[in-house]
């Protein structure tokens, strides 16, 4: 389960709170890092031109996923990546760190340089919107489009769905089930983000204590969650 | 001797009772014994920041060169300061300064534990006389041992007709509340047996139950090289006991009308020096002659009752440490610190038994077997229950022995830090056997893990708010931890071997949540016997937890 | 072979829960015998691998299943063909359309099956640990059906009285949590005082709702549910906590249930009890268990005794045999479940001295093969309930599973499912995946995704917040609610030999399966309740059956204007495989007695659910622990004479 940042001052009783330093602690993120920019017009992602493949210890690279992550799945940097400083790519205090194995897994997996294309666009500086990110995809060829589906089914689900399948099934006259999807791990599937979104977790995974399911998820004393109470219709 | 608030080490002099650690001089005396010159300290806890001062990194994966020997001045500051610390001091940032900075936050951060581990670890391992950790023999009764310090679960969730407990602050007052605990077959032996009449002042008493031999939830016994059953006993500190017994959680019957309790155990703190509640789960071997001799383990003599069955001899045995769990409460990590520590020589690394480097004898491990090897990590064969005729031997041949190996290595900064420590202890000490596996510590633990709101420094006693829907893990590093004396059949499975495909190590990771032990993610299941109702308004606790501690569940 | 066989008291085939139960209480203390009070010497048979140190293998094998159906943290593997498994077992997977009833793929032999049987079950030390956890009591009236409601079912040669101590042993061995306020309906009674072992498990926010919005029906709906032939007019619905063998506190030495969501299959803590724990408790005790043996034939003698049973070993899943062997014992009992157990008794042909199968003279072995057909219906609430939360299944509404309409359909029990959508759309274990890959894919394969439902367009595909707050919104109000249905005995209902085998060449079992009519006008019966239900509940509702579906049926029904309508209907394995050894007084027509020992020999018992005459509507295994545990003091009290 995700975890959410730490207040700093907890280690050092009595100091003042420490200077937001670009990392991922909440107050930062409420001060806007990520500056909205508006939606220009905006070419489509075009996967060529650029040297190298994307990599996993480059702090750019990282950050440019967790950007495309967010806009492609709606759900708060935060939560993907708990305490990520994009300066050092340090993985801050996050012990699970599934955002790493995700972007390894999307690498390898993705033969046509799409994964590549959609980083590429989200290192743009500034930085690029979630609006922008998504009308991007859209624009986007077919590879782009279904990679951007498997990242999503990657991150609810803790699954990978082949964007080849996902096309074949999306396209087809009559869609089918798709039995080709594997579980990446376990660690991945007790991860996986739809269960939390319901206000759950997945089946098999809980870190909850007995008599919780007689009670409703959200607390009204709650502060904002990041991942927000769905509404009824 | 600065005694602080939190030790209530107001021992009474000797005079008219039974001093509860002698050297071995006063053994032989028959008289009443004279009052030992310096009073058993009580623990105390050290409210100031101390920062570890080594320099370079420890993640490792070698010492940094250089390192060693630690100077002076640093030492001593660990040393001759207040040894336990009475809460975590930890930055994902550097330490000291000038200071190690690992490579990312988390390293940092299990640095502080690690480092507050080994202060923890040798703060109880203290000598109960006062004397400097320096000059422990193996032999010298430890501050956890003593009974003003730490209580036996057993002798808190008393049946009934034996309860309440007691825990008088005076020594002849705890001397009789052992005496009226004392089981009728000890007394018989001690009866029998004048010299041990007379040695029982500094003899433990065990008394086993099922969980004193069987690991928890009856996932099997572990039988050393000489076919004897390890020996595992769980302890309280004051702290623990006074919230349970004000709570009157001593009972089933006490759980259950205080069903709207949401436990809470008091936490550690700096200010205040606030020492925190403590509880310690250790695991013993049945030395032999040639051990005890070979001063090797820390060790006591004790009186162990086997546990309840048609027959509970009372044995006279001598125990040597295997393995110490501390778990600390304390304000900044109310899912509370996670320490383990075990005997250097208790198993090989699967590491070591793959490249054949062993350097045994070990404990529970044979180098001698060839194809008649046990299967590895096996339970042993049925039946469990120790046959009060063979008095703790597993068989009558001694045909079974468990074959143990460690399926995930110490990481390098865990091993550094062990380094680093030994090199500051003398070179023939006792705690030179003795090395840290890890710390495991909840990485989440702010406001929105457990609703925690009480990171006041100056409140003794947060309020915990349980009203939220409680991730009672909040993501615990490392993810998973397991000490081969005391979870040994919960380990990770043997990491496959890579096929060379670059995934592998993301598909086929050995540990697998929720079955693989984490201290955290198990105990976090814990519950006691409130009887709470089901649907409870917004803004009430609810949930039957019992603090992330299974004692709760043996009461009576 | 005759002269090496493994000697021993008694031999017990299979370690599941009749198994390991009567192990335990064979063996716990000395037994009076021929030669004086003394503990007996116990073998225990088990096809599949033996108890593991910890559940690594299993709980990983789960999370990496993309379908996580009843079978998938146990062996064997879920992919392998049933010819090459050497003790092989059904799955849900091999129930779709395209193998239900080919031998290649499926491993019972459903081929000329007029419908698929559709429970499931393991073969591994402890038995069936899948299941779900419910323990709620059959109800005094089903074991007397005959009697009170002249219908052509035999009567058990037991009463619900008779079984109440032993129900109240079994759930204390099992560990219990449950009212007994709460399940007191339909005649139960229990002794005074009695309470479960551990209090009830807490309702869940749907369970809650269901409560608050059909506690009070309106005279409309009332008389529109006259249909259901109840005493008296229904005016409310109740939905109360189902007993579980599921840990509401700390007992003996295991944990209480967290919620992980996952009771079928695998409860991570062993909050839920499975047989592995009483299982150790027996070996812990000296019974011995033998792993990886399948028990292939039993050998009758001339004086029509039990003489022997011989076995097949093996190593690998895929086999093949190791070894053989035999054991000889005083008394035998067989405990393989519903469908092994018949399996095994026709298997042993004797030379042909016992042509027909041992134990077998009324021919009734493999016959009144009996499930309870679970009629699923799913749909959407107007509000969140926030399913995947606590165990599968927390509350039930059980009082209609008796009343006069059973003299002319079948009765059923009512469960309110925890897991929204999961055993239903995309088959069992397959949501969430399907309706998340809907919204993201932009096909409909849940129903879901369609304008009427979501406000959105058609099979919209969507990306980003508005993704998340639509699956936020919609998972949030999945819901489903099953219909466990009694299942009338028929004897044409019926397991024999298949010519297929199994990696060992073992005939793997055949099934002639079919719903009678009375079973039939119970499903439907639940369809008309469930079109009320739902329209109380406001529910959208996205019961459906499948075009290829091959346990459709078409059946007539009276609509709620009265007018005479075809409807399709289906159904579901409740994981329930009962009857094909039914118990009863007279041999020509059952083949063991109300102590589950066999007719015809002296020194065999069969246990199991297999020994259950009519079924009623509750789920089994409490049922069968009470017998089994009834038959283990028989055999304490008489072994000396045996």
């Amino acid at each position: 389960m995700g975890t959410l940042p730490t207040d700093r001052h907890n280690d050092r009783p009595g100091a003042a709170a420490p200077e937001p330093d670009g990392s991922f602690s909440r107050r930062a993120m409420l001060a806007g890092t990520m500056a909205a920019t508006a939606t220009a017009a905006v070419a489509p992602i075009s996967g060529s031109a650029f040297a190298a493949g994307p990599d996993v210890n480059s702090p750019q690279d990282m950050m440019a996923f967790l950007l495309l992550s967010e806009a492609l799945t709606g759900v708060d940097k935060q939560l993907l990546a708990p305490e990520f400083d994009p300066k050092t790519n340090d993985p801050g205090t996050d012990p699970i760190n599934i955002k790493n194995d995700y972007f390894r897994w999307i690498n390898a997996k993705d033969t046509t340089s799409s994964f590549a294309a959609m980083l590429t666009f989200a290192k743009k500086n500034p930085a690029p919107s979630a609006a922008d990110i998504i009308a991007s995809v859209n624009a986007g060829n077919d590879d782009i489009k279904f990679l951007a589906r498997s990242i999503v089914l990657l991150w609810y689900l803790g699954s990978w769905y082949e964007p080849k399948d996902l096309k074949d099934q999306a396209t087809a006259a009559n869609p089918g089930r798709i039995n080709s999807s594997e579980v990446l791990s376990p660690k991945a599937y007790t991860q996986g983000l739809v269960w939390q979104i319901a206000g759950a977790h997945p089946m098999g995974y809980s870190n909850l204590q007995f008599g919780y399911w007689s009670r409703n998820p959200r607390d009204p004393n709650d502060q904002p969650p990041l991942l927000p109470t769905p509404k009824s219709p | 001797m600065r005694f602080s608030r939190s030790s209530m080490a107001e021992l009474a002099s000797a005079a008219g009772g039974i001093l509860l650690m002698l050297s071995a001089a006063s053994l032989a005396q028959t008289t009443a014994p004279a009052a030992s010159p310096a009073q058993p300290s009580g623990l105390e806890c050290n409210g100031t920041r101390i920062l570890d001062p080594f320099k370079g990194k420890l993640a490792g994966p070698d010492l940094p060169p250089g390192l060693l020997p630690i100077a002076a001045a640093d030492r001593d500051k660990i040393f001759k300061s207040v040894l336990l610390p009475c809460q975590e001091n930890v930055n994902p940032g550097a330490q000291g300064d000038p200071a190690g900075i690992e490579g990312s936050g988390l390293e940092n951060l299990q640095r502080g534990f690690d480092f507050y581990s080994w202060r923890t670890f040798l703060a109880l391992n203290s000598p109960a006389d006062g004397t400097p950790i320096e000059t422990a023999q193996a032999e010298t009764p430890t501050k956890w041992e003593h009974p003003n310090n730490f209580k036996q679960l057993l002798d808190v969730m008393l049946p009934s007709d034996l309860q309440p407990p007691v825990w008088p602050a005076d020594a002849k007052g705890m001397n009789d509340e052992r005496d009226r605990l004392m089981p009728q077959e000890c007394r018989d032996l001690l009866n029998a047996r004048p010299d041990l009449a007379k040695d029982l002042p500094n003899r433990m008493i065990v008394k086993m139950i099922e969980e004193s031999f069987n690991e928890p939830f009856k996932t099997g016994p572990l039988i050393d090289q000489q076919g004897h059953y390890a020996i595992f006993d769980i302890l309280m500190n004051r702290q623990m006991f006074k919230y349970i017994t004000d709570n009157h959680l001593n009972t089933k019957a006490g759980q259950a009308e205080n069903a709207d309790l949401a436990v809470d155990f008091p936490p550690g703190q700096n200010a205040g020096a606030a020492f925190g509640s403590f509880m310690l789960k250790v695991s013993w071997k049945i030395l032999t002659p040639e051990e005890i001799a070979a001063k090797t383990f820390h060790m006591r003599r004790a009186l162990v009752l086997m546990p309840p069955g048609e027959k509970r001899p009372c044995l006279d045995r001598t125990l040597g440490l295997i393995g110490f769990h501390a778990v600390h409460k304390t304000v900044g990590r109310p899912q509370w610190i996670w320490t383990s520590f075990e005997h250097v020589k208790n198993v090989p690394d699967r590491t070591e038994v793959a490249a054949n480097k062993l350097s045994g004898p070990y404990n529970f491990f044979s180098v001698k077997c060839k194809a008649d090897c046990p299967a590895e990590n096996a339970t042993p064969p049925y039946p469990w229950d120790p046959d009060p005729a063979l008095e703790l031997r597993f068989r009558k041949d001694d045909s079974f022995k468990s074959q143990i190996v460690r399926e995930t290595s110490l990481t390098p900064a865990a091993r550094n830090m062990n380094a680093v420590f030994h090199s500051m202890l003398p070179a023939n000490s006792v705690w030179q056997n003795y090395m840290l596996l890890s710390t495991q510590w909840p990485t989440a633990f702010a406001t929105h893990c457990t609703g925690l709101h009480t990171q006041n420094a100056g409140t003794p006693a947060p309020q915990t708010d349980f009203v939220k829907q409680p991730d009672m893990t909040c993501s615990p590093a490392p993810p998973f931890l397991a000490n081969s004396t005391l979870e040994t059949y919960s380990q990770a499975d043997r990491k496959p071997d890579n096929k060379g495909d670059s995934l592998a190590d993301l598909r086929d990771a050995p540990a697998v949540p929720l079955a693989t032990s984490s201290c955290i993610a198990c105990h976090g299941n814990a519950v006691g016997f409130q009887r709470t109702g089901s649907n409870r308004e917004a803004g009430r606790p609810n949930l039957n937890q019992s603090d992330f501690t299974f004692m709760l569940e043996k009461a009576q | 072979m005759a002269d090496t066989c493994i000697e021993c008291d008694v031999a017990i085939v299979g370690s599941g829960f009749a198994g390991s139960l009567i192990a335990k209480e064979l063996s716990q203390k000395p037994i009076d015998t021929a030669n004086g009070k003394r503990r007996l010497n116990i073998v225990i048979l088990e096809a599949g691998p033996g108890v593991q140190p910890n559940i690594n293998g299993y709980m990983r094998s789960f999370y990496k299943a993309s379908a996580k159906v009843p079978e998938s943290p146990y062996p064997p593997a879920m992919a392998s063909a049933p010819s090459a498994v050497a003790a092989g077992r059904p799955t849900a997977l091999m129930l779709s359309a395209s193998s239900w009833n080919k031998p290649d793929h499926a491993y019972l032999d459903q081929e000329g099956s007029t419908l698929p049987f559709k429970s499931t079950y393991e073969r591994l030390a402890g038995g069936t640990s899948h299941w779900m956890g419910l323990t709620p009591r059959l109800v005094p009236n089903d074991f007397r059906m005959n009697e009170r409601y002249e219908l052509p079912f035999p009567n058990w040669p037991i009463s619900y009285e008779t079984l109440m101590p032993w129900y109240e042993k079994a759930e204390a061995e099992l560990g219990v949590s449950g009212d007994v306020a709460e399940h007191s309906y339909a005649g139960v009674t229990y002794s005074p005082g009695y309470a479960f072992p551990m209090p009830k498990i807490p309702p869940s926010l749907f369970d809650q709702h269901v409560n608050e919005t059909l506690a009070h029906l309106t005279d409309d709906e009332t008389k529109s549910l006259e249909f259901l032939g109840t005493a008296a007019p229904v005016t409310s619905l109740t939905a109360r906590s189902q007993p579980a063998a599921r840990n509401s506190q700390p007992y003996r030495n295991r944990r209480a249930c967290a919620g992980n969501t996952s009771c079928i299959p695998i409860c991570p803590i062993q909050a839920k009890y499975d047989p592995t724990i009483t299982l150790n408790e027996a070996t812990n005790n000296g019974a011995k268990l033998m792993d990886h043996t399948v028990a292939s034939e039993i050998l009758v003698d001339a004086n029509n005794r039990v003489s022997g049973i011989n076995f097949i070993t093996y190593k690998d899943e895929a086999g093949p045999k190791t070894g053989s062997g035999c054991i000889k014992a005083k008394l035998y009992i067989i405990a393989a479940n519903g469908i092994e157990t018949p399996r095994l008794l026709l298997m042993s042909k004797n030379g042909g001295r016992t042509a027909n199968g041992v134990a077998n003279s009324s021919d009734m072995v493999g016959r009144n093969l009996m499930d309870h057909p679970q009629y699923l219906s799913w749909g959407l609430l107007p509000v969140q309930v926030f399913p995947y939360r606590g165990p599968l299944v927390t509350s039930a509404i059980g009082d209609l599973c008796d009343g006069p309409f059973r003299a002319r359909r079948a009765a059923f029990r009512i469960s309110l499912g925890n897991e929204a959508w999961t055993a239903t759309v995309g088959g069992s274990g397959g949501d969430p995946h399907v309706t998340t890959l809907d919204f993201i894919n932009g096909v409909n394969l849940s129903g879901l995704n369609k304008k009427d439902s979501t406000k959105l367009a058609d099979n919209s595909a969507l990306i980003g917040t508005q993704l998340r707050d639509t699956l936020g919104n919609l998972i949030s109000r999945q819901f489903r609610i099953a219909f466990a249905v009694e299942q009338s005995p028929d004897p044409k209902n019926q397991v024999t030999l298949s010519s297929a085998t199994d990696a060992l060449g073992l005939p793997r079992p055949k099934i002639k399966y079919d719903l009678s009519d009375y079973t039939k006008q119970g499903i439907a019966t639940a369809f008309r309740l469930k079109n009320v239900i739902f329209r109380k509940l406001s529910a959208e509702d996205f019961t459906t059956t499948l075009d290829d579906d091959p346990a459709a049926f078409v059946q007539e029904i009276e609509d709620s204007e009265g007018k005479k309508v075809n409807v399709r209907l289906t159904y579901g394995g409740a994981g329930h495989v009962m009857g094909t050894y039914r118990m009863g007084t007279d041999r020509k027509t059952s083949v063991v007695d109300s102590f589950q020992r066999s007719h015809d020999h002296a020194n065999l018992y069969l246990v199991g659910s297999g020994t259950f005459p009519t079924v009623g509507t509750a789920n089994p295994t409490i049922t069968l622990s009470a017998l089994a545990l009834r038959t283990a003091d028989n055999i304490v009290q008489n072994f000396k004479e045996m």
